[in-house]
């Protein structure tokens, strides 16, 4: 039987290549890619797919990971043979609006508020080994005094770096993980921006949500994003008492929702993408921003990567704007001149960055309207929302959605 | 002989129309267009020009206002009769005695704001003079009204300050006040991010109650003068390092909430780094963002030209003159003048390109200058006729067609 070949809604040096809807499972939150075995977190699901694509043209669902039925498993990082699964209290089951999860910070919340930690939910991070790629099996979990984790940053090594929403504070913070025995991943470190301790007396009066999303890290510093509360640089060579170097934030004038920051240390620049969160016509235009962080203690915004125009996405609804960033993973594609990004209803968008004062657009795919929808969330629009992107050397990457499956496709640009 | 001149090196929907050499004073810096006439700062000249360019193909100098021995006269402001001059030491002159801010005793120059009616256009009459301490002014900002605003290099401060002049009786103009960065005072220790860094206010932009101040090293300095005799700092943002510093204009577009500011070279070659004209997101006022770069000449290797390579003036939109917040005027040295669109301010394109000859006649006394193109200040008047000054290059006068 011939792969079914789905054709693009639109394109420009993409070709698609193969697609799966993952069975019972499309939506797909964060992919890591090892083997040919693709690992998909699912957002409204629960849990993770992992999906056999070792003929990329015809990818096949081959197993599925639960999660306690109250938790989400959103986010995920492989390296080796070594899987980290985030596990987190389902804010979806309780902010169900858009406005409620992002417009401001979780608080008031303590995890007894939602049940009894382990039985109603559970809240922390999963080690996974996968030597067998289609079966990982758990051996060990990090469990948190609060409702969990959000994402992860692990690249392998011995440590990884995640975001945690712990009781007493007023959002998630960042957490450093000693993986040395990954059996028994240990909390070592915390930083949170002074002012998240509520339990300790530490007050502030942000507007949005500050709240930690991940970071990455590059030599001793790591580049942290936090939603409204722009981005921070921080030393971590100390991992048990990460250090402030600075403080950047954009919101306002800009809309915030800063999500995710990929250093490109031999070029001394930041990629850093604010997220939108709200369908486009209930907030401002978000941006993907250059930095030139040649000075640690003072990055300078120099440029933006150019707005998708090619159709009018604000005609076309939901949510438009960017999301993830491909992370230049060790054991995928990396690069300092090509920045892949998702960008939800506009797809996955190429950037050249080779002059970080003017990138262009190179090239984007944009898939055609999604023929399930399982977003349980009032009220969205039924468009393509283009997730995640991981890429392989071979510039082979993998596309997710919150409902139209994976979408495999192959970056055929320079 | 006023339009006897070689094509320009490189031109793009701009074109040259006129030139004055304003009778042997090539050596311009700043330039203000009022009545058909044009008031010309000259820097080593000792003075400035007054050039009639009702004709903008035959420009003729019609008069030169000396300053006091050992005094510059580069920069000054026209506004309707009143046309307000800077005096300040002549760092050029070798007669100009050394500045010594512990003794006034010895100084042989004038320091302060020469105030001059302008009825007349081409005989300008002096009615007052602001006098100040120490080297004197830099530059101004007036654009009518009771107040000037400038940069001054006062004793007791470490480099030139921003200083509000009140003008209700401009015969008797009255210094009523001032503002500096933390450290420039003597007594207070500096924190300067830059070793061996050059912290001094160029000159202020002012509109409404806000002044746009572009501080060199120390990047743009936004202030508050509602009240004049107190202001107060709202934002301070510098990015030097990582970048080269020398912050020179700092425009505001109020209808479109953006700044334009723009860093000056003072290397050659850009040996002190690539300088660039930024825009600023300027809808929260206590919080300018910086979003793109005017994109620099690229039509042929200005770095090796050779002397200055960069933007140094900014069109100012002064009321009266071409007023825009999407066509944007500057100088870039020896790359001659440039016409950007900002209407999608995070991707400015150049949209017009004027590079006038290099200067027959070299008029530099520094040591070792190249005798390139070295555009200073470009005014644009509100038919879109512009007029552009250089350290040897006269006053060229063009057209933008773009």
């Amino acid at each position: 039987m011939a792969a079914r070949v789905i054709k693009p809604e639109s394109a420009r040096n993409f070709e698609f290549v193969g697609h799966t809807a993952n069975g019972s499972h499309p939506d797909g939150g964060q992919v890591m890619v090892s083997r040919g075995f693709a690992y998909i977190a699912n957002s409204f699901t629960g849990g993770v797919t992992v999906t056999d694509a070792r003929d990329p043209r015809e990818p096949k669902p081959v197993n599925h990971l639960p999660v306690h039925p109250r938790s989400w498993s959103i986010h995920l990082q492989t390296h080796g043979n070594l899987m980290l699964v985030v596990e987190e209290f389902n804010f979806y089951a309780v902010y169900v609006k858009e406005e409620d999860y992002y417009g401001g910070s979780i608080e008031g919340v303590s995890s007894a508020k939602f049940g009894v930690r382990g039985k109603d939910y559970s809240a922390g991070m999963r080690v996974y080994d996968i030597s067998d790629p289609a079966n990982p099996r758990p051996i060990g979990f990090m469990e948190v005094e609060g409702l969990g984790l959000h994402r992860i940053w692990w690249d392998g090594g011995r440590y990884a770096y995640a975001s945690a929403l712990l009781d007493g504070f007023s959002d998630h913070m960042l957490i450093v993980i000693d993986l040395k025995e990954p059996t028994k991943p240990e909390l070592v470190g915390k930083w949170w921006i002074p002012g998240m301790w509520l339990a300790g007396g530490e007050k502030s009066d942000w507007p949005g949500r500050v709240a930690f999303h991940h970071g990455l890290v590059a030599g001793d510093i790591l580049y942290g994003c936090w939603r409204d509360g722009g981005l921070t640089v921080l030393n971590i060579k100390d991992k048990t008492a990460p250090k402030l170097i600075t403080h950047r934030n954009w919101f306002p004038p800009f809309g915030g929702g800063t999500h995710s920051a990929l250093p490109l240390p031999d070029r001394n620049l930041v990629i850093v993408a604010d997220e939108a969160v709200r369908d486009i016509d209930q907030e401002q235009l978000k941006y993907t921003w250059v930095f030139d962080v040649r000075e640690p203690g003072n990055p300078v915004s120099i440029s933006t990567l150019p707005t998708p125009a090619d159709q009018d996405y604000y005609a076309k609804g939901g949510h438009f704007g960017p999301h993830n960033l491909w992370e230049n993973r060790s054991e995928g594609f990396q690069s300092s001149n090509l920045i892949f990004a998702t960008y939800q209803n506009a797809g996955l968008r190429a950037f050249d960055i080779g002059n970080p004062f003017q990138p262009q657009e190179v090239g984007y795919f944009v898939p055609p309207p999604p023929e399930q929808w399982v977003d349980h969330r009032p009220g969205m629009h039924r468009v393509i929302h283009t997730c995640d992107v991981y890429v392989e050397k071979s510039g082979l990457m993998y596309i997710t959605d919150y409902n139209a499956g994976l979408y495999i496709i192959q970056w055929k640009g320079n | 002989m006023t339009s006897d001149f070689p094509a320009p090196t490189h031109a793009r929907n701009m074109r040259l129309l006129g030139y004055s050499d304003l009778a042997g004073h090539i050596d311009t810096v700043q330039v203000m267009v009022q009545r058909g006439h044009a008031y010309v700062g000259n820097i080593f000249s000792g003075g400035f020009s007054i050039v009639d360019v009702s004709d903008p193909r035959a420009p003729r100098p019609v008069g030169f206002v000396a300053s006091p021995p050992n005094t510059m006269s580069l920069h000054l402001q026209a506004s309707d009769n009143l046309l307000l001059v800077v005096h300040g030491r002549d760092e050029f002159s070798p007669a100009s005695a050394p500045y010594d801010q512990s003794t006034t005793a010895g100084r042989n120059w004038s320091a302060g704001m020469a105030i001059y009616d302008i009825a007349q256009p081409a005989v300008p009459r002096q009615i007052g003079f602001l006098p100040v301490s120490g080297i004197g002014l830099h530059r101004i900002w007036y654009v009518g009204g009771r107040y000037a605003y400038a940069s001054a290099k006062l004793d007791g401060f470490s480099a030139h300050i921003l200083i509000v002049v009140d003008l209700a009786d401009p015969t008797r103009p009255e210094l009523v006040g001032r503002f500096w960065l933390p450290g420039m005072a003597s007594g207070e220790t500096p924190h300067w991010p830059k070793p061996g860094g050059y912290y001094s206010l160029h000159h202020p932009i002012v509109h409404g109650t806000t002044a746009y101040c572009s501080w060199r090293d120390g990047g743009l300095v936004v202030v508050d003068v509602a009240d004049p005799t107190s202001p107060r700092l709202i934002a301070h943002r510098w990015w030097a390092p990582p970048f080269g510093g020398g912050t020179h204009n700092a425009l505001p577009l109020p209808d479109r909430d953006l700044l334009v500011v723009l860093d000056e070279p003072t290397a050659d070659r850009q040996e002190d780094g690539a300088k660039l004209i930024w825009v600023f997101d300027n809808r929260e006022p206590t919080n300018p963002v910086s979003i793109s770069s005017m994109p620099p000449p690229a039509d042929r290797d200005y770095v090796a030209v050779g002397g200055r390579f960069g933007p140094h003036n900014v069109h100012e939109n002064r009321p009266g003159s071409f007023v825009s917040s999407e066509v944007i005027f500057a100088t870039y040295s020896n790359a001659g003048v440039r016409a950007y669109d900002i209407r999608d301010p995070f991707r400015p394109v150049e949209t017009g390109a004027l590079v006038p000859p290099a200067p027959r006649r070299f008029h530099d006394p520094r040591p070792n200058r190249p005798p390139v193109l070295q555009s200073n200040d470009v005014f644009v008047d509100r038919n879109g006729i512009f007029y552009t000054t250089g350290f040897s290059d006269g006053l060229f006068i063009g057209e933008f067609t773009g």
